[in-house]
């Protein structure tokens, strides 16, 4: 079994529990369909507090989700797997197309990004930050039912 | 996509973050030619940065375009955010990562890759 992690930046209060169990459940489920039953989907919500986000230089109502597939992933199998994940948002959020945002990166480019994210943090802190991040994710587990924080650090 | 990412230890004020969302998409735009739409720009703040920076800037930008292109767009993005900061460009630490068009789907289509905009169907609809 495959461990794959799945982060969704959500405008902060935009998504309620019910909203927020019913499309870990579909995301999961979409991605087994498309891609084999031998994946475990786990999910992070971040919240992006309000007014921290801008879309075309206006504040922003978007919805970021990083959900990554296999390295190689032909277009074929990426981009309908893209859109069903997309349309399913928006059906069980309300939203429209223009706020979601999907990004469904190769794994191990993935990993680089995240890479990245954390190279912005100084060496001496870095792992405390990190380890930070994974408390305030647990510790918001146990208050809303499921792994959540915010983009501040 | 692109995504910008700017981080900070403290707050910048909302009136600066607005200006600063609006100079990432104007330099962004003026120098790749992408069309605003697609310009995110999100902060984040209570980071302890590498120890010259005040500010980081993490750019997930569209894959494809020339190294000459990214280098202008890195430096000038640099020294207009100091500008607008009132620090040295010294005290910017931005980086650009490139994602293929590809991998991304907004407003319900994948991206075009960049420079094909024009040729794109679907993008050219909303901007009608």
């Amino acid at each position: 079994m495959k461990t794959v992690r799945v982060i969704c930046s959500i405008q902060e209060g935009s998504l309620g529990y019910s909203n927020i169990k019913q499309l870990e459940a579909v995301i999961s489920s979409t991605y087994k369909a498309h891609f084999g039953a031998d994946y475990r989907l786990v999910f992070a919500w971040l919240d992006l507090p309000y007014r921290q986000s801008y879309i075309a230089g206006k504040l922003s109502s978007a919805s970021t989700v990083q959900l990554p597939v296999e390295d190689g992933m032909p277009g074929d199998k990426r981009h309908p797997f893209m859109s069903e994940i997309c349309a399913k948002w928006q059906h069980i959020t309300g939203c429209n197309k223009n706020e979601i945002i999907l990004v469904s990166p190769d794994m191990s480019e993935y990993e680089k990004m995240h890479e990245a994210f954390d190279a912005r943090i100084d060496e001496k802190v870095r792992k405390k930050t990190k380890l930070k991040m994974m408390l305030r994710l647990v510790a918001g587990y146990f208050k809303k039912g499921y792994l959540n924080t915010s983009t501040d650090l | 996509m692109p995504l910008y990412t700017v981080s900070t230890k403290n707050p910048l004020p909302e009136s600066t973050r607005e200006k600063l969302a609006v100079l990432i998409m104007d330099v962004h735009c003026g120098i790749t030619g992408a069309p605003e739409t697609f310009v995110n720009v999100t902060y984040a703040h209570n980071a302890v940065l590498q120890p010259r920076a005040t500010v980081n800037v993490l750019g997930a930008v569209r894959k494809g375009r020339t190294p000459d292109m990214n280098d202008t767009l890195s430096a000038d993005m640099t020294q207009r955010i100091a500008e607008l900061l009132e620090l040295t460009p010294y005290e910017i630490d931005l980086a650009l990562h490139e994602v293929p068009a590809q991998w991304v789907m907004e407003g319900g289509e994948i991206l075009p890759e960049p420079g094909e905009e024009a040729l794109c169907e679907w993008l050219q609809k909303e901007h009608a």
